[in-house]
């Protein structure tokens, strides 16, 4: 690698750390365990919708990563193994439990004391939020979890794809049908 | 309803999305939790079978709120060990396009055997299988197999919904779930009957097959009528579009285990 500039220093550093972390470096995986809790909580949740199911199934999911570490390819990007795994765990929990109908999607609050919002943010009013948000709450599951992960969680079409387990070709059109599928709930008469 | 929304083509929709501000719930710790359990020693596989008494009593709400026809306000749950059915009274209103679910590898049905435990005890009135595939799944309880056969249709298998096929039957190991069946009770029908002492789950009419396959979740729509029981440690799951006592002949053919 010496000499080559990395294009994006965190993928490089996914990489070395897992690579460690396959020889039996506990430390590089604790790091990996660090970068990666937040989005893995949170794809868990969008699964489950419920905090307690989530935090179980990101810390069960790490685990079973960890042990899956010999199968892990070095060469390959570790956040999307990792997030299939932690969707397949998230899933499991949620059809054993039945937990269908937890918590729903919820905009954050904006104050007027905010500072400098996003420009997209600031074009979209608080009305806009709420009805987009009350739709994606109104769609099945698995429509709800494509958009939560491109959109929400912002996991690119390739990562989607992995952590649903399917081609990219698909992932997008079943991304396509859940748009559509939003489209037609925001079309729905009050 | 906003009509700005509304009017939004799928890329600013997606801007709109993207620039949504979640209230995620606060994040645990899973630091220290992970680490300490990921380097102690790996536990030991445990599986729990469903206890009896609680599945006759599941049998028995079943039976009660469905033969008799019963308006049923909540959902009623049956495990089967791998497979759970679930009906309810919401059907969503759009469901995938019939389709046998995917079914993994092709393997032989010796490999299938191995990959078991203990042998795949085809019913003899089915004949040989003319395909064999295997996937398994990562779960809690470790990894779980899954096995499916599936027989061409033929003047006396009838083809189950433009899938070429006229029998295909599953084979889940343990009891970990992985696979969901939603029956609808405006369009589906749940019967249960125990012959010899195996109980038999028949199910007729559109239902939502919720699978977990090595390659994720898929979801599958299924019209043709599908048989559940249970073998020892392995749920036996058969579709077909022949009617109910014909299937539980087919199954019963295969033989004591």
């Amino acid at each position: 690698m010496k000499g080559k500039a990395p294009v994006e220093g965190r993928p490089l550093e996914d990489v070395e750390l897992a690579r460690r972390a396959r020889e039996g470096d506990d430390a590089a995986y604790g790091d990996l365990v660090k970068r990666y809790g937040q989005i893995a909580f949170r794809v868990a949740w969008l699964v489950t919708r419920d905090r307690g199911e989530a935090e179980d199934a990101a810390q069960e999911a790490f685990v079973k990563a960890y042990y899956a570490l010999p199968r892990f390819r070095p060469d390959s990007p570790f956040r999307p193994w990792l997030l299939k795994i932690v969707a397949n765990e998230a899933r499991n929990r949620a059809r054993s439990t039945r937990r269908r109908q937890g918590l729903a999607l919820r905009a954050a609050a904006v104050s007027d004391g905010d500072a400098a919002p996003s420009p997209e943010t600031a074009a979209l009013a608080v009305a806009d939020r709420e009805t987009l948000v009350a739709a994606l709450n109104a769609l099945p599951s698995p429509d709800r979890e494509v958009i939560g992960y491109r959109f929400l969680l912002g996991l690119s079409e390739s990562e989607t794809a992995d952590v649903l387990g399917v081609r990219q070709g698909t992932a997008k059109s079943r991304l396509s049908r859940a748009m559509a599928r939003l489209r037609a709930v925001l079309e729905e008469p009050a | 309803m906003s009509g700005r929304l509304r009017s939004m083509g799928d890329d600013d929709l997606g801007a709109a999305l993207s620039s949504l501000d979640i209230e995620w719930p606060s994040t645990p710790g899973l630091h220290d939790a992970v680490m300490a359990r990921a380097t102690s020693e790996r536990p030991p596989v445990v599986r729990l079978p469903l206890s009896r008494p609680k599945r006759i009593m599941l049998i028995a709400a079943a039976t009660v709120l469905l033969l008799a026809g019963a308006a049923v306000a909540a959902k009623v749950v049956i495990e089967l060990g791998g497979v759970v059915v679930e009906v309810t009274p919401d059907r969503p209103g759009i469901l995938p396009t019939p389709s046998i679910a995917p079914a993994g590898e092709p393997i032989t049905l010796r490999e299938a055997g191995v990959l078991l435990g203990r042998e795949v005890r085809v019913p003899e009135r089915l004949g040989p299988a003319d395909r064999v595939w295997a996937d398994e799944v990562f779960t809690e309880a470790g990894d779980v197999a899954r096995v499916t056969l599936a027989w061409q249709a033929r003047p006396d298998l009838p083809e189950i919904s433009d899938t070429g096929y006229g029998a295909v039957l599953m084979v889940f190991e343990g009891d970990a779930n992985i696979a969901s069946k939603d029956v609808y009770e405006d369009t589906g029908v749940l019967q249960i009957e125990t012959i010899d002492g195996v109980d038999y789950y028949w199910t007729r009419g559109t239902h939502l097959l919720e699978l977990l396959t090595g390659d994720g979740v898929v979801y599958v729509r299924v019209e043709g009528n599908v048989l559940l029981w249970r073998e020892g440690p392995h749920t036996i799951r058969l579709e077909t579009s022949l009617p109910r006592a014909e299937v539980i002949r087919i199954a019963a053919s295969a033989g004591t285990p």
